[in-house]
């Protein structure tokens, strides 16, 4: 289903003018719509993408632009994801040291992991990230499965109905929200599970469904924020 | 990522039709929220990594942490060997802490050794100058109309959107909608977790 199909569905469920003339325009709910992407895959890690990082004996620490590092291997051989204090206790002088093969990796930050030890000589890694989905225009396609893309318009109705509008309508926007977490849940279950079978160093963490929609918008009397 | 594009987002979500025509709010307070939120989503998760130095002259021990510091997980000497990191508390079981330099290397290093926050001293004090590698996790510069730039993953750009809309929604006044405020501040709980656990935390 390609974007502009699913932001109509976005504005009918809304109540709104498909034309995008009425309350919500059609660059507000595909603004919607690729956020609601893009939490689906923070949460669910089940876009990824494989890339080769170039090392050499000038540097311990790289970066990537994925959400998470999967996996990093070097040629066939895996390289171990380690914290950066096991790094120090392996070998105290870990930053500068020096092999032919990579042994660990540490991850170090949103965007940048350290290797050990440097190689001698130049080299590349495999590295495997979840990653975020592209940018969406009307033309586009969502990039998360096919049988998920009605649960994008949903996400996308309940944001916009839960950020720009509250009380009744937020109340309405509930069984949206329920369905699209539901659906983001029903993702990082699929994805947890292959995770496991590729031994992949993260994993998307548990969804509380219930829980998650009882907190963002809650039966009952509106709470204070 | 340009934050000027969140700014705007912000103004339609409050029903204005752009940042200049806010009824109940500035785009300065805006801006102060972005920027707040910014720092303050450094401070929950390891959003920024730098590589830092520090010049040790003899005989002095006690250095100011590079600007911008907001944790220190590990710092090299000239040679690459990671000091080990050291707290007042296991001074006392660790031996005494050495006022003057001695033959052998610096060898630890502490954050707390009395001498103030962001100072980092060094234990022996260094006989010899060198160059100390410092990996250090940083707040972002200050974002404003001026510096609207943010070095961070496009989830950010999500996270300081429903921060600050909570924030507008959430103050006080005839712009009060805690129910908004609610949703998009748990929306942003949600995204801060799961980069916690991704990420880490200083």
């Amino acid at each position: 289903v390609i974007a502009s199909a699913i932001i109509d569905q976005v504005l009918i469920r809304l109540d709104q003018p498909v034309d995008g003339t009425g309350f919500y325009t059609r660059p507000e709910a595909l603004q919607a719509l690729n956020t609601a992407q893009r939490l689906a895959c923070f949460f669910s890690l089940c876009l990824e993408a494989t890339f080769p990082v170039s090392i050499d004996s000038s540097a311990a620490v790289y970066t990537h632009d994925g959400i998470a590092i999967l996996r990093i291997a070097q040629a066939s051989a895996r390289v171990e994801r380690v914290s950066l204090g096991s790094l120090a206790a392996r070998d105290a002088k870990w930053y500068t040291a020096q092999e032919n093969a990579v042994e660990a990796y540490a991850p170090l930050s949103a965007s940048k992991f350290a290797i050990y030890p440097r190689p001698f000589f130049g080299s590349s890694l495999n590295v495997t990230t979840a990653r975020y989905p592209a940018l969406m225009g009307e033309g586009s396609t969502p990039e998360i499965p096919d049988e998920h893309h009605q649960a994008l318009a949903d996400g996308a109705a309940s944001i916009l109905a839960g950020i720009k509008e509250g009380g009744q309508e937020q109340t309405k926007a509930k069984q949206w929200l329920a369905a699209y977490v539901k659906a983001v849940a029903d993702i990082a279950d699929a994805v947890r599970n292959r995770s496991r079978r590729y031994r992949y160093d993260v994993e998307p963490p548990p969804l509380a469904v219930d829980k998650i929609i009882q907190e963002l918008m809650p039966d009952g009397p509106k709470r204070n924020a | 990522m340009d934050l000027s594009a969140t700014l705007e987002r912000v103004a339609v979500s409050l029903h204005a039709s752009s940042s200049a025509n806010l009824a109940y709010h500035t785009a300065a307070e805006v801006w102060a929220w972005l920027d707040q939120w910014s720092r303050r989503l450094s401070i929950a998760t390891r959003l920024q990594v730098a590589i830092r130095s520090i010049n040790a002259i003899p005989p002095t021990a006690s250095y100011a942490l590079p600007a911008a510091n907001l944790s220190t997980p590990a710092v090299f000497d000239a040679t690459g060997y990671a000091l080990e990191r050291i707290t007042v508390r296991n001074l006392d079981a660790g031996g005494p802490w050495q006022a003057t330099a001695e033959a052998h290397p610096v060898h630890r290093f502490s954050l707390d050794a009395n001498q103030g926050l962001n100072v980092l001293t060094l234990d022996p004090p260094p006989m010899l100058a060198q160059t100390l590698t410092v990996l250090q996790t940083e707040y972002p510069a200050a974002i404003g109309s001026g510096q609207p730039i943010l070095d961070a993953p496009a989830i950010a750009e999500d996270y300081l959107y429903f921060r600050t809309v909570a924030e507008a929604r959430g103050r006080i006044g005839e712009a009060h909608m805690p129910e908004v405020a609610s949703f998009a501040g748990g929306l942003a709980d949600l995204i801060e977790g799961a980069a916690v656990k991704y990420w880490g935390a200083p």
